[in-house]
């Protein structure tokens, strides 16, 4: 079996003058090719853990490798693959979203015309000579992808990308994402939102109060969930589309579909190459949402040890 | 390496604060020349009755009819002549001193660098500081992970730039001064040039010391306003230890005194204290001089705690 992209075994931090710890004997392994999703409820230490991996925050105890190779002693060596927005992507406010990008490519040391590849592939062309400050939150986390592309990474790691963004902003975002991942690009993408993981990973880690709760395939974790009940604008679109696809789609009622499949990532697919929208996806019968409520409160109940 | 200096110079270069304090830098030198070259300007008998009254031509008209009184000490000038030499004199007494390159190297020469310090120290600390309020120092390590490196990329940029545009100032201000001075037809030493650009240098260089203390602060209090309250503050524990020690104990450990004797060459206080704890035996004498040495170890010590605790600091600490 292939390397892991991500390894983390016993991390740990706690914060000066805070008592207890923030993440503890947390374990992380991202596999090579997949979108791995990240998840956990607010205040688990997802950011924290995210810091540590790329050298912002010092753990206090454990081991962490990027592409097997030991972090952050030797970050300096990888990080020229790695791609990362942490937490809400931040820039000198006065300066253009190009003039931003173009000192971050200057500084790892690649071309200028990357720059403007990069802004074309986010959708900023036209506004690259606007100020940071006056752009919308969209544009903000569109501006931080493209600054991770500069290095046309092998890895991603986006922590929250879709926070704050409106639901079209929300959909680019995860269609980016969607598109790295089918084009091989290995992801890590943290986030509360059970839907998002379910909707854009292959693979995911559930984490509670610094602790590792759960890890395995998306399709693992859903367990029982056979069907999926989708909701489209256009349901006579999507219902071809899903034919097309080898789907059996029956109608759940008016406005919503029953898919039969244990895979939601294939009827977004399937829709996303058909260019039909969805406004809704959810597992019928499947506990993801269970398994993540059950494991994050049993731990909130029961695995303090602060 | 190289590389990284040339982002922080384009950085440094975007940045418009930093730029302005910069410009005001050189502003406030113009003004100064300017102040200098209008200061030491020849005046005619009409100027100096404009700005003094009849006081100015009562003694003229006394030294026309009682020379000597006044320094004319040839009574057997013809009347345009003896004029001319009234006038002369009434100049010397009541007119500007003439330029003097030597006089200005500890006046306004002085005034420069000082105004210079301040600014670009202010621009040294914005530049660091924005990288702090912005959090795009997060951002910039994700790129280069190297703490060590970021810190004296940015450090050099600061410290090529406040002591380029302080150079840059002041060999133009000397030189100013020198073709003032020629153009007046005023005798001017070799030496004195020679000195003026010598200071020039100097002040250039504690400029740049300056820009980089003044960032060098900032990365370690992570914040502009950190570092301008702690500026502030020190001024007035500066205050304190000027009561407690005593005024004339406390020149050796305040910036002025190490300040010009590094500008100018040296220092001198009294501590007619250290002579009566003595005895006051006669000849003792009060004068403490301080030297250019004194005020480089002064300066390079503070410079070196500053710096030495701010990059250990950026290595070690969690970057929000
Ligand atoms: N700089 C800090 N100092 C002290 N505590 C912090 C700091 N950053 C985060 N924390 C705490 O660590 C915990 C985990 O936070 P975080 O990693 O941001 O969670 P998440 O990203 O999963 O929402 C929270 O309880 C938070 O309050
Ligand atoms: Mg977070």
């Amino acid at each position: 079996m292939a390397e892991p992209v991500v390894e983390i075994r016993g991390l740990r931090k706690e914060y000066a003058g805070r008592k207890g710890h923030q993440v503890a004997d947390l374990d992380l392994t991202v596999p090579e090719g997949e979108v791995h999703g990240f998840l956990g409820p607010n205040g688990s230490g997802k950011t924290t853990t995210i810091r540590m991996l790329l050298g912002l925050a010092a753990a206090t105890r454990g081991s962490m490798s990027l592409f097997g190779v030991p972090v952050p002693s030797r970050l300096p060596e990888v990080v020229g693959r790695v791609g990362a927005v942490v937490e809400s992507p931040k820039f000198s406010p006065s300066f253009t979203g190009r003039q931003n990008l173009l000192l971050l490519a200057r500084s790892v040391g690649v071309p200028d015309a990357r720059v403007d590849a990069a802004i074309e592939t986010v959708g900023l062309r036209g506004r690259e000579q606007g100020r940071y400050k006056t752009y919308s939150l969209g544009m903000k986390q569109r501006l931080a992808i493209a600054a991770t592309l500069l290095k046309d990474p092998r890895l991603l790691i986006l922590d929250e990308p879709t926070n704050g963004l409106d639901p079209a902003g929300i959909r680019e975002v995860r269609e980016v994402i969607r598109g790295l991942g089918e084009a091989g690009v290995t992801v890590l993408l943290s986030s509360h939102i059970l839907a998002e993981v379910q909707q854009v990973c292959t693979t995911a880690t559930i984490i509670g109060n610094g602790r590792t709760l759960a890890t395995g395939s998306v399709a693992s974790l859903i367990g029982a969930s056979t069907s999926h009940r989708v909701v489209a604008p256009d349901l006579a679109a999507a219902r071809t589309a899903l034919a097309a696809a080898g789907l059996s789609a029956t109608e759940d009622d008016a406005d919503g579909l029953l898919v039969a499949t244990e895979q939601p990532g294939e009827i977004t697919r399937a829709l996303g190459e058909a260019g039909v929208w969805l406004t809704e996806l959810s597992p019928i019968g499947g506990d993801l949402e269970s398994t993540f409520l059950s494991l994050t409160e049993r731990d909130r109940m029961g695995g303090t040890e602060r | 390496m190289k590389r990284l200096v040339g982002v922080e110079l384009t950085r440094l270069r975007w940045r418009r604060a930093a730029v302005v304090l910069m410009v005001l830098g050189a502003l406030a030198a113009a003004a100064i020349f300017i102040g200098t070259v209008v200061t030491t300007s020849e005046q005619s008998l009409d100027d100096l009755v404009d700005d003094y009254g009849s006081v100015v031509t009562d003694e003229y008209d006394d030294c026309l009819e009682h020379p000597r009184r006044h320094g004319v000490l040839d009574d057997t000038l013809p009347d345009d002549e003896l004029a001319t030499a009234c006038e002369r004199q009434i100049a010397l007494g009541w007119g500007h001193d003439d330029l003097d390159l030597g006089e200005q190297r500890e006046g306004s020469g002085v005034a420069v660098v000082v105004l210079l310090t301040l600014a670009l120290l202010l621009a040294g600390t914005t530049f660091a500081g924005h990288d702090w309020n912005t959090g795009s120092m997060a951002n910039q390590l994700l790129f280069e992970p190297r703490r060590a490196r970021v810190w004296g990329a940015k450090l050099a940029a600061v410290v090529v730039a406040g002591g380029a545009v302080a150079l840059a100032v002041l060999l133009a201000y000397w030189t100013g001064l020198y073709a003032v001075a020629s153009g007046r037809d005023l005798p001017i030493p070799e030496h004195a040039v020679s000195a003026a650009y010598k200071q020039a240098v100097l002040g250039a260089v504690l400029v740049a010391g300056a820009t980089g203390f003044g960032y060098a602060l900032t990365m370690l209090l992570r914040s502009t306003v950190g570092t301008l309250g702690l500026l502030f503050g020190s001024g007035l524990v500066g205050v304190v230890i000027t009561q407690a020690l005593g005024f004339v104990e406390a020149e050796r450990v305040m910036p002025w005194g190490n300040f010009t004797a590094f500008v100018v060459g040296s220092y001198r206080y009294y501590d007619y204290d250290g002579c009566f704890a003595t005895g006051y035996e006669a000849g003792c004498d009060a004068a403490v001089v301080l030297h250019r040495s004194d005020g480089s170890v002064y300066f390079l010590v503070v410079l070196l705690v500053v710096g030495a605790l701010s990059l250990l600091s950026f290595r070690r600490r969690d970057v929000p």
